[in-house]
């Protein structure tokens, strides 16, 4: 299974290696998660309904121009996988999703409950065919229960989990994270999930299903704010928003933008020294947060200017040798630049048939002996369906063609 | 093969041997441990876990415990840790000991899996680096999640979550729209690092399953985070702009938004996805003439202040849940603002099992959350409250590696094991600062 790769250095393949994945799911969350399979080696045939993932419309676009093979958002969401596009709701399109789940290890999907089990393609048409299965759903609410057909954004998952209360300022409305967190935190969930089933049936042969709620994944982001608030009601970490009480505070100014810090108490004198200020590194009744409300605005006064005269560079340099934790507000170019994702190669570059070159973020997590890697880009839709439908499932040319004109595939 | 927890899931057999700290590392093998491994988790009395407190000060006032009471105790009595470490067995070892250490390698020897989150080069300091474990389990899978990275220019640095998501930009787009200065977020890289970590440790398993081998695995706080970040990097290196943070709208759809409801701090999440959704809430408003003027998505757009102080004002009176209610009923997307009490009562969460109560001897039954997935033939469980320190000391040290009695008591009397921390000048020192004893 070792291969050769370009330059020379001997490429391995990822731990995933030989697994194969049916994604039939739409959008973020699923497709999020398979491509952490992917990822790490599966081999992934996304299959699209005629007209292709909705994701595929969601932008940016370069000049801001949709185009179905330029969103960036699906190429960073689709990495390593191949197309296919196959109506599942017709009875030809079920037939090659069934040869498909045959032959597969997992199905992901993420269609509104209870659609797949009317295409004639729920979890007892796929153990017919395969008991050995994974199937995994990822929906807003999971697959059962009062809310499983409610409708869903990740701004109103993020709003019921209570993931929104957290940030903002406390006498204004909340303020969501930027993106759609929840949904693909609920694809990295749904990910795990599907590695766990797939570790389970490669010990007893048996499939099973996997129902992820991304409202569930939206709740772990703080799971620990549950536990605290059942403990007393009082609990769980309100949110603070730019001006709490205490110093050092989270953010700080400085001459070029902007600082985020988390000082401790045991980390007070450092900042102290840090600051060039070691005289109120020895003040006792600085020693604790408590002292230092008292006295709060005698601090940001002493403390400030230090901050405003030098750059967030500046500052995160000497903190960090400081051993205070303190790091800058980076713009999206200054992460791209950053001497650190440099020297460990993070983001990566790639060729895409219609782009041309892209950059996409990196690894997650570094594999000794078997790496996450990008083997291809995102696919273009049914960019692979004679290789699939043909080559591998042994469709004949001409029975191509027929199921095309039915409408069965793209 | 020896095993103390027997657990139906689909983890059984695998052992894991974690000495993590703090978020990142102890909830990704409570992942695990949900999953059926046998998680031993390893703490000193020398040193306390983050989450367990530094101080009384930080015991009592933290507003973490059952009641806000830090009871006789409080090193128990913290939800942080006691959530992050459910399900798993505790032990204690000084690992600055020669003795602790040489017991955690008889450990490493009968484990699948060893975690730690400390900065690079701390498993070096105590002996116990990829390179030594190898040598004495050669499929071991170790994993380290430090900060930046155990290689390049930042190896050396710290963060908490919250300075890694500034840093990796993150930080300037979590804002109200318009506005410059920062929003300050949570600690949200330690839960991704969580289930990204129990993700990628079970995929090394299942390498190691069909091959025999082992591996290390690195997962740095900075490296998981930019990859939930897809449209903020596209727009960069497709178009040269820096993406501008929107508050809670999208640049797509109006109304999309968050408005305020009837009481203190209550507030609603509504978005319009289409056009017939936008039309049937302006007819629940009684907005007539929102229908013509606001049609398209164009329209809208262009009046998008206008609008949604039309949509707050009709909030504004309303009790949150039956207005969520109402608009679903319509087909609108909308949920009420929950706060964390209030997730507690959640009727999807209920109905889901989502949340399980578990009993633990210093704080009692309470409801612990369980997973975002359940698996149909081997679901997660949440079995046993978190361990009190050094709970099974004599299950694991014992009963496992088979050391004696008389060797348990000398190993205490050394204090390489224990079942409180130790008392620590600099401890006292602050708790007199704080004026508690």
């Amino acid at each position: 299974m070792v291969s050769r790769a370009n330059g020379g250095t001997l490429a391995m393949p990822g731990p995933l290696a030989g697994v194969r994945i049916i994604d039939l799911s739409e959008g973020v969350a699923g497709p999020f998660a398979a491509k952490q399979l992917a990822d790490l080696g599966a081999d992934v045939i996304k299959v699209e309904r005629p007209g292709g993932d909705p994701a595929r419309r969601y932008g940016p676009f370069p000049g801001d121009i949709p185009h179905p093979e330029k969103s960036g958002l699906f190429i960073h969401l689709n990495t390593n996988k191949r197309s296919v596009v196959v109506d599942p709701a017709t009875p030809s399109g079920r037939a090659i999703i069934l040869q498909l789940a045959a032959r597969a290890h997992a199905l992901i999907e993420s269609f509104p409950p209870g659609t797949l089990a009317a295409w004639g393609l729920g979890w007892d048409d796929l153990a017919a065919v395969n008991p050995r299965i994974v199937l995994t759903s990822v929906t807003p609410f999971g697959t059962a229960g009062p809310a499983a057909h409610r409708q869903a954004t990740d701004l109103t998952l993020a709003a019921r989990s209570s993931f929104l209360i957290a940030a903002g300022e406390p006498d204004r409305e909340p303020v969501k994270y930027p993106g759609r967190q929840t949904e693909l935190v609920g694809g990295l969930h749904a990910a795990w999930g599907t590695m766990v089933a797939l570790y389970h049936a490669d010990v007893t042969g048996e499939g099973q299903v996997v129902d992820t709620s991304i409202l569930e994944a939206a709740v772990m982001i703080s799971d620990q704010n549950m536990l605290s608030v059942a403990y007393w009601n009082g609990g769980g970490r309100a949110r603070a928003g730019r001006r709490p009480l205490r110093f050092p505070p989270i953010v700080m100014p400085v001459l070029d933008g902007y600082v985020s810090l988390l000082v401790t108490d045991l980390q007070w004198p450092r900042f102290c020294r840090m600051a060039g200020l070691e005289a109120y590194a020895h003040d006792p009744q600085l020693a604790t947060q408590r002292g230092r409300i008292e006295r709060l605005e005698e601090l940001e006064v002493a403390f400030l200017p230090w901050f405003l005269s030098h750059t967030k560079r500046e500052v995160f340099e000497i903190a960090q040798r400081h051993g205070v934790p303190i790091a800058p507000f980076n713009t999206i170019a200054e992460v791209l630049d950053d001497p650190q994702f440099r020297a460990r190669g993070y983001f990566r570059k790639m060729v895409h048939p219609v782009l041309g070159e892209i950059t996409l973020t990196g690894p997650p997590a570094l594999l000794t002996e078997t790496p996450w890697e990008l083997r291809r880009p995102a696919p273009l839709l049914d960019q692979h369906a004679e290789e699939i439908l043909c080559g591998e499932l042994g469709y004949r040319p001409e029975e191509l063609l027929a199921l095309r004109a039915e409408g069965a595939t793209g | 093969m020896n095993v103390l927890t027997d657990l139906p899931g689909a983890l059984r057999g695998i052992r894991v041997l974690d000495y993590t700290t703090a978020w990142a590392g102890p909830r990704l093998t409570t992942y695990l441990a949900e999953m059926g491994a046998e998680v031993i988790h390893v703490e000193s009395i020398q040193y306390l876990d983050t989450h367990r407190g530094w101080s009384k000060w930080a015991w009592g006032a933290s507003g973490n415990m059952p009641n806000n009471d830090p009871g006789r105790r409080p090193w128990e009595r913290n939800s942080q840790y006691n959530e992050f470490n459910k399900n798993k067995l505790g032990i204690t070892l000084n690992l600055a000991d020669p003795d602790g250490v040489a017991l955690f390698k008889e450990l490493v020897k009968i484990s699948d899996v060893v975690v730690d989150n400390y900065k690079a080069g701390t498993t070096a300091r105590f002996g116990v680096d990829y390179d030594t474990l190898r040598k004495i389990r050669p499929d071991i899978i170790q994993v380290s999640l430090p900060a930046f990275g155990s290689t390049g220019p930042y190896r050396d640095y710290t963060a908490w979550g919250n300075q890694v998501m500034a840093l990796c930009g993150q930080g300037l787009l979590l804002n109200y729209e318009g506005e410059e200065e920062p929003e300050p977020g949570g600690t949200y890289a330690d839960p991704l690092a969580a289930i990204t970590g129990a993700f990628v440790v079970v995929a090394a398993l299942f390498h190691r399953r069909r091959t025999g081998q082992g591996q290390y695995i690195e997962l740095a706080l900075s490296e998981v985070s930019p990859p939930l970040l897809p449209e903020a990097f596209a727009e960069y290196t497709m178009n040269g702009r820096q993406p501008l943070p929107r508050g809670n709208s999208v640049p797509e759809a109006v109304p999309w938004n968050v408005y305020p409801c009837q009481g203190e701090d209550a507030w609603i999440a509504i978005c319009c996805r289409t056009d017939a959704e936008a039309l049937r809430l302006f007819e629940m408003m009684g907005r007539r003439d929102f229908l013509e003027r606001f049609a398209t998505i164009p329209a809208r757009l262009a009046a998008r202040a206008e609008i949604d102080a039309a949509v707050a004002a009709w909030t504004a009176p309303q009790e949150k849940y039956q207005l969520a209610d109402r608009l679903q009923a319509a087909g609108i997307p909308a949920e009420a603002a929950a706060q964390y009490a209030e997730v507690l009562v959640d009727p999807q969460l209920q109905a889901r099992g989502f949340f399980v109560e578990l009993d633990h001897p210093e704080c009692g039954v309470y409801p612990h959350p369980l997973q975002a997935v359940r698996l149909s033939k081997t679901p997660p469980i949440d079995y046993r409250a978190a361990p009190t320190y050094g709970q099974h000391n004599a299950e694991v040290l014992g009963g496992l590696l088979g050391v004696s009695q008389e060797r348990l008591e000398e190993l205490a009397a050394k204090q390489v094991i224990g079942t409180e921390p130790l008392e620590d000048e600099e401890r006292r020192r602050r708790d007199r600062a704080w004026g508690v004893s």
